[in-house]
């Protein structure tokens, strides 16, 4: 067992990493404009100037690699939280990020910044709204420096319910037409027109992706107690401090550039981890792909399903997410 | 000098061919599908809400806040109307595929609604018919209000939105059908968002206007009558009105619906 | 004798509070130690004290002479490894659990355990007798079987020192039995040294080589089960009347209390 424990991840990567190719094509060639499957070849790579072609790599392209780097941050944040925080429910969202991110960006729009300073302005104002929220949280709940899980879960839940009240309060004194943004964002889209914030998730996705696995190791400790773990020679405290602030991070990204969507980060981690036990050196990685093929998926259905109107993708998730993990965990015994 | 006024004829055409070459429209909202029908240019619609009943085969691209990008992308238009409403990340998204945008918003005067109207015409090469209408609107409004500035001026509370109360501040075109028709709008200076029923009793409007929405309207006005110290209500000048003729007024049917809120204000007066 | 650890002088407690007051203990190499006391003496706050969880408002733990707050975290669990009261029930084989006891040694971009580090999981499996659940989950087994793999886990960590927090307390005698034979087999044939912290003074007497009572975070006395377990020491740091007899087959102290119905006997 012990020897063919390699084989039996790499056997899932690639399984993983075969169906995110597939889903990929099959997001790229389904759609409203209804383009003929067995033109897209031919127009991806001769006809350059049709409006299929913009509608294929302006319109499709972009959203598959944006759910790619989102529901891989999202799945691979909820896989890290969930290591650290040894606690099923915590998710990237529990611990304040989205909240503090809707908060900035309903600022921003009540405040009509957009039309200053162009539409580049949320995103950046969701990203600073969630790093903020992230010193608060890590502040208000570290003594001398070591994070406690319980002050920093409860700071966290607590900052959350603040920041959505102030959400609400800021959408009831908003003109219609800003209230009307502020929703849409929050509802989460994975429709951002432009193409830089896409490559900067992709790249921060990735690049937490390599940093999250030289704690795996760490991680894996910390599963058996926090006093065991100490007894390894794991330091339980600054394992804490780097996940936490990669996790958020990854949320923080996610949220600014995507809007709030949930479910991705809870349900993938406990879905893999069904599957593989606890071990963080699979874990991370299939957590990863799998909310990449995920999010995907569902934005896929949510672009068609009652087309021409599209469904916020949030709602696919959450439908689909739930139902799947309450059959898995009838199916299979949950190892936690 | 032929040469010259060959020239300026020639720009002037460049710049009019613009218009004369929009053969294709999609509109994102209801109220810009009936503006380009009183423009003639209805049959070059070619995408639509699902909010605007036409028979004709017009494809339908999403509601008034989600437009469905894709779609519009495949139908190849000149040009895309849109509303306040509209997301403005699938507006981003047109705009960066080179499809011409105009975003219309919400008049805040009869007079911008008119200017608006106007240039719509501009875009899809009506100019003068928008004028024209433009022109006939401006007399009939000039005529009512001088009309009803011989009545005494009445308080009137207009109220759009029941549970959570919502009302029309001066930022509304309608606050205009308020003052034209000879009346003060009680709300006029107040900030966005839901209005005090306090507000209102305190301000004893002599007619309150509901926009109706079904049933509500009804119900709103069995609340109001609980309220026997404000003028509307002890004379029974509460007055129900469709929706359709207040928000998605245009300048052809503002002159009608100005006239009918003065035989609501001035019963005795108007005819 | 070569001394594994010296504790000098040592005050700690949490936060503010000092519990232990001025300890001074000498730990040779191949004893074993054991650590016992009334509840709230301060036993299980010495043992962690003594494997780096709690740092120490004054004095030092020395161990290869070197202060052991000066050593790095990892450092620490390759000299110290301890078996606690009880871990997280994780769903991992004890196979799995047994060779995280290797993590001290890994390299930094280490990922994946080596064959070395099986072979040595599978030996300590082996003398601990855990090698035949080795494929059962840590979940699923017993508790008495959970304590051994721990045990095992530890020996993988192959530290100088081995410190046990109350080893028997959840287990039944078979279990309470087994474990301290194996401690002692371990002790005489790996030459490791171990200390324990323990509630029973028969067990402490039958398996210590030497004893430090502890009383309110002080230590009352340190010396061989013999000269500690007396009637007189136990009435004194216990306050609790005792007879103390031999053991008819070790000859070790065995500790008889007095009830309160035997009271009246001894008094009539």
């Amino acid at each position: 067992m012990i020897k063919s424990r390699p084989s039996k991840y790499i056997l899932l990567i690639s399984v993983l990493i075969i169906l995110l190719i597939f889903v990929s094509i099959v997001s790229l060639c389904v759609g409203s404009a209804q383009i003929n499957f067995s033109n897209i070849f031919d127009i991806l790579f001769y006809q350059h100037n049709t409006w299929q072609y913009s509608v294929l790599t302006e319109i499709r392209l972009p959203r598959i690699v944006l759910g790619f780097a989102v529901g891989g941050s999202l799945g691979l944040a909820g896989a890290l939280l969930q290591g650290v925080f040894r606690n099923p429910l915590v998710e990237p969202y529990t611990l304040g990020i989205s909240g503090g991110a809707s908060l900035g960006v309903s600022l921003v729009i009540v405040l009509q910044l957009t039309s200053i300073f162009g539409l580049f302005v949320l995103p950046l104002a969701g990203f600073i709204g969630a790093i903020i929220t992230m010193f608060f949280v890590y502040f208000l709940s570290a003594k001398k420096g070591v994070l406690k899980i319980n002050s920093l879960l409860l700071t966290g839940v607590m900052i959350s319910f603040i920041s959505s009240s102030l959400v609400m309060l800021i959408m009831s004194i908003a003109k219609p037409e800003a209230l009307h943004s502020i929703i849409f964002w929050v509802m989460g889209s994975l429709a951002q027109p432009n193409n830089n914030l896409i490559l900067i998730a992709l790249i921060v996705s990735l690049i937490g992706l390599i940093i999250s696995y030289f704690f795996c190791i760490r991680l894996n400790g910390l599963a058996l107690g926090e006093d065991e773990a100490r007894n390894l020679g794991i330091n339980t405290a600054s394992t804490r401090k780097w996940v936490f602030l990669i996790a958020s991070l990854l949320t923080g990204l996610s949220v600014s550039v995507a809007g709030v969507i949930g479910f991705v980060g809870l349900v993938v981690p406990h879905m893999i981890r069904i599957y593989t036990g606890p071990d963080h050196r699979i874990l991370l990685l299939a957590s990863f792909l799998t909310g990449a093929v995920f999010l995907i998926i569902s934005d896929t259905i949510a672009r068609v399903i009652i087309s021409p109107i599209e469904l916020p993708v949030g709602v696919i998730t959450g439908i689909i997410g739930g139902i799947i993990f309450v059959y898995a965990l009838n199916r299979k015994q949950m190892r936690l | 000098m032929l040469r010259n006024i060959i020239i300026c004829f020639c720009l002037f055409a460049a710049c009019c061919s613009f218009g004369s070459q929009v053969n294709r429209i999609v509109s994102l909202g209801p109220t810009v599908t009936t503006e380009l029908n009183i423009l003639g240019v209805g049959n070059k619609i070619v995408g639509n809400t699902i909010y605007s009943k036409d028979s004709k085969n017009i494809a339908k691209i999403g509601n008034i806040t989600e437009a469905n990008v894709e779609k519009i992308v495949s139908l190849k238009p000149d040009i895309v109307f849109a509303t306040d409403l509209s997301n403005p990340t699938q507006l981003a998204l047109l705009k960066k595929l080179g499809i011409k945008i105009f975003t219309m918003h919400n008049p805040h005067t009869y007079q911008a609604m008119c200017e608006e109207f106007v240039k719509i015409g501009e875009l899809v090469g009506r100019k003068s018919r928008a004028e024209s209408i433009v022109e006939k609107s401006n007399r009939e409004v000039n005529v009512l209000r001088a009309e009803s500035s011989k009545y005494p001026k009445q308080k009137v509370f207009f109220e759009i939105g029941a549970n959570p109360l919502f009302t029309i501040t001066k930022d509304s075109y309608i606050n205009d059908f308020i003052k034209f028709a000879g009346g003060i709008n009680v709300a006029s200076d107040a900030s966005a968002g839901i209005y005090s029923r306090e507000n209102v009793v305190a301000n004893a409007p002599d007619v309150i206007i509901i926009m109706s929405m079904g049933i509500v309207g009804k119900q709103e006005k069995m609340i109001w009558a609980k309220f026997d110290t404000i003028p509307a209500v002890k004379n029974n000048r509460i007055f129900i009105m469709s929706a359709d003729k207040l928000a998605s007024s245009n300048p052809l049917s503002f002159p009608g619906t100005l006239k009918e809120i003065m035989t609501k204000l001035h019963p005795d007066k108007v005819k | 004798m070569l001394s594994v650890m010296d504790i000098n002088n040592l005050f700690a407690g949490y936060g503010n509070k000092n519990i232990l007051k001025d300890i001074n203990i000498s730990i040779n190499n191949g004893d074993i130690l054991g650590i016992i006391g009334p509840n709230g003496s301060g036993k299980t706050t010495l043992l962690k004290t003594a494997c780096g969880i709690i740092k120490p408002t004054a004095g030092e733990v020395v161990i290869e002479s070197k202060n052991l707050y000066s050593l790095s975290v990892k450092e620490i669990a390759r000299k110290v490894a301890v078996v606690t009261q009880s871990i997280e029930p994780v769903m991992i084989t004890v196979l799995e659990y047994v060779v995280m006891g290797r993590m001290p040694y890994y390299k930094k971009f280490q990922f994946f355990e080596s064959k070395e580090d099986y072979r040595l999981a599978e030996k300590f499996m082996q003398l601990t007798d855990t090698l035949r659940i080795k494929d059962q989950y840590m979940s699923e087994i017993s508790g008495g079987e959970r304590q051994l793999a721990q045990v095992a886990r530890a020996l993988v960590q192959q530290p100088l020192i081995l410190l046990l927090d109350e080893p028997t307390s959840h287990l039944d005698i078979t279990h309470q039995i087994k474990i301290l034979d194996l401690i002692r087999r371990l002790n005489k044939e790996l030459n490791l040294t171990v200390v324990m912290v323990l509630h029973d003074l028969n067990l402490a007497a039958e398996y210590c080589t030497k004893l430090t009572m502890l009383k309110d975070g002080k230590i009352h006395l340190t010396d061989t089960p013999d000269q500690v377990l007396t009637y007189k020491t136990i009435e004194d740091v216990y306050d609790t009347i005792v007879i103390v007899e031999k053991n008819p087959l070790s000859g070790k102290p065995f500790i008889i209390p007095v009830t309160e119905e035997n009271k009246q006997l001894t008094k009539s």
